[in-house]
């Protein structure tokens, strides 16, 4: 067999591995919060969508992608999510390809295997979010750029400028990818560049500027946000974490905190690595800049203007980890890559596992089953809330039951209005007193990641007698009163 | 790789400040961040970090732009040249090699001596050094009364020769014919009192001790000692250098006093005003220590002479140096201190194991956000300064071997005298497990502890990270038990044969004087 039939072989095969574990094993999880609202958002008009994304923080692409995507293959949510597979499907042979011309094939190699076994794509593979789309515009336009370094063709800056555009109206955070490619440009200015790379960096960046306009004028008519989500402000732990994250997925903090205890492991293979007789190339460098410029901005923007620090949004940071990773790998010698890569494959399988299996991994939303076991136990007279008031969207994905679903606090989504998640003793127990039936029973599920619900469970406790309690995941819980 | 790649340096002004502002940061943030657990813990680590931040910073100013002189070429600059080839006991044959290809050097002014040790040190062939010198050609001054070592050797032949400038060669380091040239023509300046060249071993890659010293050699003479020339900041490295007379004869010629007679002479030469220059070339080619014995025993004898000067002449309080010179001497100096630090740093996760006792409390990742960029930086900094010549068994030894410096530590505190010991030129086949009995006991140490500490106080994150940073001794100290435990039958054979116990003399006893 050839070297290039076994390397197309091995991107086939990655391509069925990633395929596989969607459909035979991710594709089967519950709707998450963020999808039902994506779902929701984008199976109305196109002219609804758009107003209600310039009022929200995220760009419309995506969105009015799923908006056509759904119009020929439906809502249902397998096929909703086989789109961020489709953008996966298509990362993995640029990323492969665009490597194997960087770095050579053992890279590249490494690199793509750790892509495919990665927990972090298989969980956001099966979403439907725009995070594999930012991961497949991201890898291009890296590689388009490190391509423009070496030979400054005209059509390549065309598919510069156009991936740039794209990724502006993927996700806020490709702009810190474009940060990134800039830092590198002047930093390496003089090893890598020349007057017409320049003159033609600022026309790409002109041109990727104007083609964003719109979508600005969009915002500032939208006259800012109605649903700034509720981040924390992130800590060094959290910093480290997205590494965590990348690497071995999402787990429980338990074992997070094991992961993350191992950090002084990563001194002892930065010197192993560098001490091998081998400059590093200036894509190497490249990559540093890719994978660090976004983590500390979003930390420091974080910390210092408003929180904005999430591992998924830190998709463009993955690839120059892997690739980071994978060229460390290769400065050590081949018996110790080969046992370390075997280590590193092994441990992200068995995490990809814990994390699908686990009931306890802190992505996981379990509405389906909370909410398929309220339609069967829910009767005429019991009434069932859920708040934060934001989950309507993925209970009602599934919700058949016979008493209204309704919200804590009391929310119409369609009113356009700004929600006021915080919680006051008047206006729930006026909510309750309305809506709850004298002898019948409250069903009520919580989310604890969204705002005041602790509030509202003391609250609720306090007024009803409590008969049962029911946690479906990490932070979901059904509360169950009598009247 | 060619051999001369150590020698192609270069410093980037970006990198060196950003090592130095994250050296800053990390010492600050070990300094200052934390709440303290265990004060006397705390103060272990804190010795570990200042001797870090000393040589991190002394190395920084030492690469900060490397200069690249030319010398302006005068053809009738020809003083008169006398060789010294030190001999004490060494292969006649080796010996051989280095007289001829001396003697091979185009240089009129010029006459080779070989400066004959062996009598007064017992050795056997003595006789037939004598004999080479006639056969070769070569002026042979063969000493009858002992004293001073390879310093009184010289000193010895100072009074029977007149050159001006005075070439001294160790009997293994065989000379380029080139050699002559290139060490004499700086002393058109006047104000030069000596000029150094690099050590090169031609035998690096017969086995882990000699790649490891090599690369430990590399560091110095590449990026160190080119970067010191800017300031005149060399270190006299006692063989392929040249000497002037006149300047020798003003500082008393070659010091008798300390085992390190070649670093604390240049120091003298330097107090007096004279200035050193570093020709940045491979000019002979010499042998490295190709067991653990002979290793063992050279490391021992720098470190000791280093640390004796450190005591006894502080290097920053000598009056006559330039500032620069005085940081250049003392870090050279302080570096043998590395083996207390690793000694005490390395005790901290056996101080957790078995008592729970940390330097200091902390539930955040902040000391691998200070230290994992800080020694990315430094490092990187490091391989790209030396252009990538350092290795992990130059890391593995210079950590690894701490018991060899803790030794020299140990003796110079209580005074213990210890003489000249000539490096061997020849192999010596063995395994040395008690050379490096404390890195062994560390490695049990540390199996003990984890299981001890998993088992009283269970799995946690703190376990986690300090087998870890065990890990990492664990790890450079397995490779120096390798290389002085070379034949893996050891274990089974370590009862039933002979072990070479003589080599352990270097622990306990001092050698004859000679």
């Amino acid at each position: 067999m050839t070297s290039l039939r076994l390397q197309i072989l091995f991107v086939m095969s990655c391509q069925v591995c990633v395929s596989l574990i969607f459909i035979f094993g991710y594709s089967s999880l519950s709707i998450r919060l963020d999808e039902a609202q994506s779902i929701w958002q984008t199976s109305g008009s196109l002219g609804t969508l758009i107003e209600s994304l310039s009022k929200n923080v995220h760009v419309p692409l995506y969105h009015i992608l799923v908006h056509y995507w759904q119009i020929f293959l439906g809502n249902e949510l397998f096929y909703t999510r086989l789109l961020s597979l489709l953008f996966m499907l298509i990362t993995i042979p640029i990323f492969f390809f665009g490597l194997k011309d960087i770095y050579g094939r053992h890279v590249a190699f490494l690199a793509t295997g750790l892509l495919t076994l990665s927990p972090f794509i298989h969980w956001f593979v099966s979403e439907t979010r725009m995070y594999t789309m930012v991961l497949f515009l991201t890898v291009l336009s890296q590689l388009t750029f490190l391509k423009l370094m070496r030979s400054p063709r005209s059509e390549l800056w065309l598919l510069y400028v156009v991936v740039a555009i794209l990724g502006m109206y993927t996700h806020y955070f490709f702009n810190l990818v474009l940060l990134s490619q800039i830092i590198f440009f002047f930093a390496f200015y003089r090893t890598c560049f020349t007057v017409v790379h320049l003159q033609r960096f600022i026309l790409a960046g002109v041109l990727a500027f104007i083609g964003f306009l719109p979508w600005v004028y969009a915002v500032l008519q939208g006259a800012g946000t109605d649903a700034d989500p509720s981040l924390t402000t992130p800590s060094s732990v959290d910093f480290f974490n997205v590494f965590s994250n990348f690497m071995f997925g999402f787990q429980v903090n338990l074992i997070n905190s094991y992961i993350l205890s191992l950090w002084p492991l990563l001194f002892i293979l930065l010197v192993l690595g560098l001490c091998h007789k081998q400059r590093l190339k200036p894509e190497t460098f490249f990559f540093l800049l890719s994978l660090f410029v976004p983590l500390l901005v979003a930390f420091m923007v974080s910390n210092f203007l408003q929180p904005v620090f999430l591992s998924r949004y830190l998709t463009v940071c993955l690839p120059a980890l892997f690739i980071i990773v994978s060229v460390s790998l290769c400065h050590y010698s081949f018996n110790l890559r080969s046992k370390l890569f075997a280590v590193v494959c092994a441990t992200c399988i068995i995490s990809s596992m814990t994390q699908f299996l686990s009931p306890y991994t802190p992505v996981k939303e379990e509405f389906r089953a909370a909410t398929l076991y309220v339609q069967d136990n829910a009767q005429t007279k019991d009434a069932f809330f859920v708040s934060a008031p934001f989950l309507i969207y993925p209970v009602l994905y599934y919700y058949k039951g016979v008493p209204i679903l309704r919200t804590l606090p009391d929310w119409n989504r369609y009113s356009g209005e700004a929600l006021d998640s915080s919680m006051t003793q008047e206006a729930l127990d006026q909510s309750l007193d309305t809506y709850v039936n004298q002898g019948g029973k409250v069903y009520v599920l919580i989310s604890y990641d969204q705002g005041d619900e602790i509030v509202l469970r003391e609250h609720l406790f306090a007024k009803y007698k409590h008969v049962q309690s029911i946690q479906w995941s990490h932070d979901l819980e059904l509360l169950i009163f009598e009247s | 790789m060619s051999k001369t790649d150590f020698l192609k340096v270069e410093s980037s002004t970006t990198l060196i400040l950003s090592s130095v502002t994250l050296l800053l940061l990390y010492f600050f943030v070990i300094a200052f961040w934390f709440e303290v657990s265990n004060k006397w813990l705390f103060g272990i680590l804190m010795i570990g970090q200042l001797y870090f931040l000393q040589q991190g910073i002394a190395y920084m100013h030492s690469i900060w732009r490397i200069p690249n002189k030319t010398l302006a070429v005068d053809s009738s600059f020809q003083p008169s040249v006398d060789v010294f080839i030190t001999v004490c006991g060494e292969p006649v044959e080796l010996i051989r090699k280095t007289v001829l290809a001396a003697q091979a050097m185009p240089y009129e002014r010029k006459k080779i001596f070989i400066l004959n040790d062996g009598k007064v040190a017992g050795s056997a062939n003595w006789q037939a050094v004598e004999q080479l010198a006639v056969a070769t050609g070569a002026l042979c001054i063969t000493r009858s009364i002992s004293g001073g070592a390879k310093a009184g050797n010289i000193n010895n032949a100072l009074n029977q020769t007149t050159a001006e400038i005075i070439i001294v060669l160790d009997a293994d380091h065989i000379p380029k014919p080139y050699l002559l040239k290139e060490l004499v023509r700086p002393f058109q300046d006047s104000a030069i009192g000596f000029v150094q060249s690099p050590q090169y071993y031609y035998n690096q890659k017969q086995n882990i001790i000699t790649a490891a010293a090599w690369a430990q050699q590399q560091l110095f003479f590449g990026v160190i000692n080119r970067g010191r020339s800017r300031f005149s900041g060399n270190t006299m490295c006692g063989t392929n250098m040249a000497i002037r007379r006149d300047v020798l004869d003003q500082v008393g010629g070659v010091d008798e006093t300390n085992i390190a007679e070649d670093f604390l002479t240049g120091l003298r030469i330097h107090s007096l005003g004279y200035t050193s220059y570093y020709v940045p070339k491979i000019l002979a080619e010499g042998l490295s220590p190709e067991d653990y014995s002979s290793y063992y025993r050279q490391q021992l004898r720098w470190a000791k002479g280093n640390l004796e000067v450190l005591l006894k002449f502080n290097p920053l309080l000598q009056p006559g140096l330039s500032f620069p010179q005085r940081i250049s001497y003392f870090s050279s100096c302080t570096y043998y201190l590395i083996g207390l630090v690793v000694f005490l740093n390395a005790l901290l996760p056996l101080a957790f194991f078995f008592t729970g006792s940390v330097p200091f409390t902390t539930n955040s990742m902040v000391l691998a956000a200070a230290f994992l960029p800080f020694i990315f930086f430094t490092f990187y900094n490091l391989q790209q300064s030396s252009n990538y010549t350092y290795t992990y068994q130059a890391i593995a030894f210079s950590l690894g071997t701490f018991s060899i410096t803790l030794q020299a530590l140990v003796e110079t505190l209580i005074g213990k005298k210890r003489s000249f010991a000539v490096t061997s030129k020849v192999q010596l086949h063995g395994n040395y497990p008690l050379l490096v009995i404390m890195q062994i006991c560390y490695v049990c140490a540390v199996l003990l502890g984890v299981l001890y500490n998993a088992y009283t106080y269970g799995l946690s994150p703190a376990l986690i990270t300090n087998t870890v940073w065990a890990g990492f001794y664990v790890m450079c100290f397995s490779t120096v038990i390798h290389a002085a435990i070379p034949r893996l039958s050891f274990i089974l054979t370590f009862f039933t044969k002979p072990l070479h116990f003589s080599s352990y003399a270097v622990l306990f006893k001092r050698t004859n004087q000679i």
